[in-house]
């Protein structure tokens, strides 16, 4: 799967690097002074480097944490994201990440420690709860049996008497998860699409059912579990779809148990917007009707709010108004 | 178009004449052609490389190129024969060129390249050696994207055989039983070409809107991103009657009533 591993001087001797390179036993290990020298040259090609995507170790120096938008907030906590790793191994095509970095290697920060270092200080810093979003720049849990991040987040974040962790996924690599106990303060957030978005635009994601049977699962272990219907795509027959999802997930799961479920449309910077239209020029959902407005695109306005909407109407059917956040444009 | 880049015509011999390709220039450069493959032949060196690479860059003014510089290289304990690809290029006194992206899937394994003023035995680490690379690969960059330039070298000299019994005729074999290696991953690299070039596709019915109207840089923009998503859910079948517009502005309103119209397809 990882044919290439660039590793940082730096962390060449460190225990989570060890631990990686020795799963990949038969990858070219290739040594580099800063991450930045392999990941952030100008003439990349994201969509060809998709092909083979080769994974960086790295050592994160600094600004381990940062402010989530208010538009993210999901509960009343003071909320912060963190990204202990940039870059994704599926292959969604709505997704930002492709627009905002010129590399698709993944880049794995592999000094937790620092990251939770920092958690505790930001913590320490409110009387009230706190929340930590990860996944904004990877996938929480999809490199899971490589990173041990959950694993080793989860606990840690339990040690800190006023944090929350979201873990956002489309993931169904759960077994740390359901190897330890189920931690009060630990959301695991599924991004949910329907079929047919997940088929035909969330490249190599597990399907609708695969992500349900790994929700149910957890919920069996007593973890929190949120919902994500971020982004809504629209495509001729998309109510039917979405309609058809809603009924699937909320007839299999523990509705009552939801620690909350959120909505959003497609959203995107200009500049990251334009990256992917060229570099998906045969990408049907991009022919929509979208505008350009504050340097964020988007639907049109009318269908923007009539989707969602749509979305809300069934959503509140299934679930109380007090779990239901809506994402709005960062 | 595809590049291939030698510094020396021992190298390049064993392409040329697979390839039955025909000398269409001799000065200031080699340059021999088959259909869509130029070869050129840059001299010993750096400067001469990468000199090579722009003058072939500018004559045959194609932004969508792949480029391949092949060669021969020396190693420490590498066998001779054996090929790899770089996966970093520097050169004398550690100055870093880049890390050509590995994207294509291969049975070469790669090396640190180190490209040097003077022929060297002093091997160093896993490193391989070569002359050139340095100078392709920081000017090739520049007129196009990373994954489009590799560097393929083939040992022929290490700590057991000496670089001063290298000669024409070895270098000739040398690369002779190298070239199917070399080929298949050529092969590889124009498929990722061509997966660029779909990027750089210009939209049906771009030309002859823009050559029929006068369309500002900021009207061009829109008009290519208009097509772009017309023809997306229409397979290339729309149809656009010049005749019926008198101007840039009315078109692209047209083009605007046609995708608020259309249903979107996943």
């Amino acid at each position: 799967m990882i044919s290439n591993i660039y590793i940082e001087e730096e962390i060449i001797d460190h225990t989570r690097t060890r631990q990686i390179l020795a799963r990949f036993k038969n990858a070219e290990q290739i040594i580099c002074t800063h991450y930045s020298e392999v990941f952030n040259p100008s003439a990349q090609n994201f969509r060809l480097q998709k092909n083979n995507p080769s994974l960086i170790l790295a050592k994160k120096m600094n600004r381990f944490v940062h402010q989530a938008p208010d538009a993210y907030r999901i509960g009343p906590y003071h909320n912060y994201y963190f990204s202990h790793m940039m870059n994704c191994i599926y292959d969604c095509r709505y997704c930002f990440l492709q627009g905002m970095y010129r590399s698709a290697h993944y880049v794995l920060f592999v000094n937790y420690e620092d990251f939770i270092t920092e958690i505790k200080t930001v913590a320490s810093q409110h009387s009230e709860d706190v929340a930590f979003f990860s996944g904004y720049d990877c996938d929480s849990l999809a490199l899971e049996p490589v990173t041990h991040f959950a694993k080793y987040f989860t606990p840690e974040i339990l040690n800190i008497k006023n944090a929350y962790l979201e873990l956002r996924t489309k993931s169904t690599q759960i077994r740390h998860l359901l190897d330890m106990s189920a931690n009060p303060r630990c959301i695991v957030a599924f991004s949910i699409s329907p079929e047919d978005v997940i088929n035909k635009i969330e490249h190599k994601t597990p399907s609708l059912q695969k992500r349900i049977d790994a929700i149910k699962k957890l919920q069996n272990k007593g973890w929190t579990i949120g919902l994500r219907f971020d982004p809504i795509i629209y495509y001729d027959g998309y109510e039917q779809a979405y309609k058809n999802m809603f009924e699937t997930i909320f007839s299999a799961i523990d509705t009552a148990a939801l620690h909350s479920v959120s909505l959003g449309v497609f959203r995107m910077p200009d500049k990251f917007f334009k990256n992917l239209i060229k570099m998906h020029p045969r990408e049907h959902i991009f022919s929509g009707p979208m505008e350009s407005s504050n340097g964020m695109t988007s639907y049109k306005f009318d269908l923007e709010n009539k989707m969602i909407f749509y979305c809300e109407q069934i959503l509140l059917q299934y679930i109380p108004a007090k779990k239901y956040f809506r994402c709005l444009d960062a | 178009m595809r590049i291939i880049t030698c510094a020396l015509q021992c190298e390049a011999q064993a392409f040329i004449d697979h390839f039955s390709m025909k000398s269409i220039l001799n000065h200031p450069f080699k340059i021999h052609q088959k259909n869509d493959i130029l070869l050129i032949i840059s001299g010993i060196g750096k400067l001469n490389m990468a000199a090579a690479c722009a003058y072939v860059y500018a004559k045959f003014n194609n932004p969508v190129c792949s480029w391949l510089n092949i060669g021969i290289c020396g190693a420490r304990k590498k066998p001779i024969g054996s090929i790899f690809i770089a996966n970093k290029v520097s050169a004398d006194f550690s100055m870093l060129y880049g890390y050509p992206p590995l994207i294509i899937k291969t049975e070469i394994e790669s090396s640190p390249l180190i490209t040097v003023d003077q022929p060297t035995e002093n091997y160093k680490n896993n490193n391989i050696y070569d002359m050139e690379a340095a100078g392709f690969y920081a000017t090739c960059i520049k007129f196009t994207t990373t994954e489009l330039v590799s560097c393929l070298k083939v040992v022929s000299d290490n700590e057991q055989q000496s670089i001063k019994n290298i000669d024409k005729n070895y270098v000739h074999e040398l690369m002779g039983n190298a070239l199917s290696s070399i080929l298949t991953y050529f092969d590889q690299q124009n498929e990722l070409l061509q997966e660029y070039q779909l990027e750089k596709q210009t939209p049906v019915y771009y030309h002859e809107l823009t050559t029929a109207f006068h369309f500002t840089k900021t009207q061009q923009h829109q008009l290519k991103k208009a097509l772009d998503r017309l023809t997306l859910n229409s397979n290339n079948d729309i149809n656009i009657e010049l005749n019926k517009y008198s101007n840039a502005k009315q078109v692209l309103q047209y083009l605007d009533n046609l995708l608020t119209l259309q249903k979107v397809k996943l």
